[in-house]
C-alpha cells in the first residue's frame, strides 16, 4: 500500500510538471473541441444523406466502417501513411491535426446514428404537414425535422462529446503532447506515476461538470414529459 | 428474441469460463514442470519468480540488441544471446529464459515492483535509474547519435536547435534531445516509430543509441548518421534491488563469458567486429 501511495500520490515528483500538464490538457481540450465540430457537421450530413435515395449506401458504408474500426488504428494509420500521399495539405498534416481530424471522422459515424434516432423520432405527421404546406423534401428536412431532432438528441450528443474527450488520450501514441503524453513522458523521467494521477484530476475537473449538466438536462426533460407537456417545441 | 439473447449470453459466459479455466490449468502445468526442474537443478536459490525459469523484460524491437525476425515471435539479438549464455553458466544453470515484451519507459518501474526477474534492454547506466533498480556490471559501451534523412543538411547536435527531434520515450536519447535549445521533441513508444517518423519527415532527426541507429541506417537507404555525442554510456542489466543474489550471479557469469570468449563470439555475431578493448575510445575509427 505504501508503494502505491508513493508511486501515485507523491506530489513533489509531479510539481515540476504541473505547467506542462496544464498545457497538455489545453491541447486535449483543443483537439476535443475541433474534433467535435467536425463530428457534428459531418455526422448531420451523413444522417441526412442516409435518408436520400441511392446515395444513402455511401453514408451507411461510412458509418458502419468507422463504427467497426478502432479509433487508435485510424489515428496510427493516418499518422504513418499521410506524409507519403501526394495530396497537398493532407501530406503536410501534423500529428495534432491528424488527432482532431481522425477523431472527428470516427465520431461523425457515432453522431450520425444519434441524429438518425432523433430524425426518426419526429412524428410522421410533421413531414406530412410540411409537405402539404408546399415545402420541398429538402425544406422539410432543413426547416421542420432537423431542428426538432437536434433538440431531442442533445443528451446523447453530450454523452458522445464526453466519450470523445476521453478518447483524445489516444493521440499520445502519435507523439502529440496531450495531457496523457506529457504525463507519460514525465513518468519515464521521474520513475513516478503521480503525473498520471494529475492527468486523471484534470479529466475529472473537465468531464464531471459535463456529466452533471447532462444529468440535469435529462431530469428536466423527464419532468416535462411526466407533466404531459410536449417534449419538442 | 428474448430466448435468442439468453442463449447468446449463456454461450458467451460458457466460452469465457472455459478459457479462464484453461488458462489456470496451463499455469498449474507450468508450475509443476518448473518444480521438477528445480529439483534436478543444482543452482543456488536465485529468488526467481518461478523456480527454474528466468523472466526477462525487454523492449522489443531494439535491433540488434533485442528484436524478432519477420514471421517469428522469438526474441533474438545481442542482449538475448548474452543473457542466455550467462544464464547457462554453471553458477546459474538456467536454460529456460523467457524474454517478455515491455514498453521501455515502464521497464524500470516494473522490475522495481518485482514483476520480472530482471531486464536486458540496452539500458544505459544512469544515477537516476540506479536509484530505482540495481545495475549489473557494464556490458556494452554506447554513445548517442544523430540520424537524419540522407539529403538532410543537418550535421551535428547543434544544428538541431529549433528543429523537430524524434526519440524513444524514457531513453537517454530522449534526455539528450530535451537539452537541445528550442527543439520540439516527439517521444515514441518504440524506436521504430521514431524511425518511421523520420522517414515520413515528421521529425528532422532521431537521437538514439549509435549501435541501434547504425543497424537501421545500414539496412535502409534513406537514413544517414551524421554525428555521435562524445558522452560515453555503459549498458547494464537491470535487477530488482531486493534480489542482489541474482545480480551477483550475473556479474560472475558475465566475467566468466568475457574470459572464455563467449562474449566476444556473441559480439562478433551481431556487430561483425571484435569488441573494443577496455578503455578504447569507441568514437575512434
Amino acid at each position: 500500500m505504501d508503494q502505491v501511495v508513493q508511486q501515485y500520490l507523491d506530489w513533489d515528483s509531479a510539481r515540476p510538471y504541473l505547467g506542462d500538464l496544464a498545457r497538455g490538457f489545453w491541447v486535449t481540450i483543443q483537439i476535443a473541441l475541433l474534433a467535435e465540430v467536425i463530428a457534428l457537421a459531418l455526422g448531420l450530413f451523413l444522417a441526412v444523406l442516409r435518408r436520400a435515395g441511392w446515395v444513402r449506401f455511401l453514408a451507411i458504408a461510412y458509418i458502419n466502417f468507422f463504427r467497426a474500426v478502432p479509433a487508435l488504428l485510424v489515428l496510427i494509420i493516418m499518422y504513418v501513411s499521410f506524409p507519403f500521399l501526394p495530396i497537398p495539405v493532407v501530406e503536410d498534416l501534423t500529428g495534432f491535426q491528424i488527432g482532431f481530424i481522425g477523431l472527428g471522422l470516427v465520431y461523425a459515424a457515432y453522431i450520425a446514428e444519434v441524429y438518425r434516432a432523433g430524425i426518426e423520432s419526429v412524428d410522421r405527421g410533421q413531414t406530412e404537414a410540411a409537405r402539404s404546406l408546399g415545402m420541398s423534401n429538402g425544406q422539410t428536412m432543413r426547416l421542420v425535422i432537423v431542428p426538432q431532432a437536434v433538440r431531442r438528441v442533445l443528451p446523447p450528443l453530450m454523452n458522445d462529446f464526453i466519450a470523445l474527450t476521453k478518447d483524445v488520450a489516444l493521440v499520445s501514441v502519435i507523439a502529440v503532447q496531450d495531457v496523457v503524453g506529457v504525463a507519460r513522458d514525465a513518468q519515464a523521467v521521474t520513475f513516478n506515476s503521480t503525473t498520471l494521477t494529475v492527468a486523471v484530476v484534470f479529466y475529472l475537473v473537465f468531464t464531471l461538470p459535463l456529466i452533471w449538466i447532462l444529468d440535469r438536462i435529462i431530469a428536466r426533460e423527464q419532468r416535462r414529459v411526466g407533466r404531459g407537456e410536449i417534449v419538442a417545441p | 428474441m428474448r430466448r435468442w439473447l439468453i442463449v447468446l449470453t449463456a454461450l458467451l459466459v460458457a466460452a469465457g469460463l472455459t478459457m479462464g479455466l484453461a488458462a489456470c490449468g496451463d499455469d498449474d502445468d507450468e508450475g509443476g514442470a518448473a518444480d521438477t526442474a528445480t529439483a534436478t537443478s543444482a543452482a543456488a536459490d536465485l529468488g526467481l519468480l518461478e523456480a527454474g525459469k528466468l523472466q526477462v523484460a525487454s523492449d522489443i524491437p531494439y535491433a540488434p540488441f533485442e528484436f524478432t525476425e519477420p514471421g517469428s515471435t522469438e526474441a533474438i539479438g545481442f542482449d538475448v544471446d548474452m543473457v542466455k549464455a550467462i544464464a547457462a553458466t554453471p553458477g546459474i544453470g538456467i536454460t529456460d529464459v523467457e524474454f517478455i515484451r515491455q514498453p521501455f519507459d515502464t521497464i524500470i518501474l516494473s522490475v522495481a515492483q518485482g514483476r520480472f526477474d530482471m531486464s536486458a534492454s540496452s539500458f544505459s547506466i544512469t544515477p537516476e535509474r540506479a536509484k530505482q533498480i540495481d545495475f549489473g556490471d557494464p556490458y556494452f559501451v554506447a554513445t548517442q547519435s544523430v540520424m537524419v534523412q540522407k539529403d538532410s543538411d543537418i550535421t551535428s547536435l547543434d544544428d538541431l536547435q529549433g528543429k523537430k527531434i524524434g526519440a524513444q520515450r524514457g531513453t537517454t536519447g530522449a534526455d539528450l534531445a530535451a537539452t537541445v535549445q528550442g527543439a520540439e521533441v516527439s517521444r515514441y513508444e518504440i524506436i521504430d516509430d521514431a524511425f518511421n517518423a523520420l522517414a515520413a519527415g515528421r521529425v528532422d532527426a532521431v537521437i538514439n543509441d549509435f549501435a541501434v541507429s547504425a543497424y537501421a541506417a545500414a539496412r535502409r537507404d534513406d537514413f544517414k548518421i551524421v554525428s555521435r555525442n562524445p558522452t560515453i554510456e555503459n549498458y547494464g542489466l537491470v535487477f530488482p534491488k531486493e534480489n542482489p543474489a541474482l545480480r551477483d550471479a550475473f556479474n560472475a557469469g558475465l566475467a566468466e563469458i568475457r574470459e572464455n570468449g563467449t562474449y566476444d563470439e556473441i559480439f562478433r555475431k551481431w556487430f561483425g567486429e571484435d569488441p573494443p578493448a577496455p578503455g578504447e575510445d569507441p568514437l575512434a575509427g
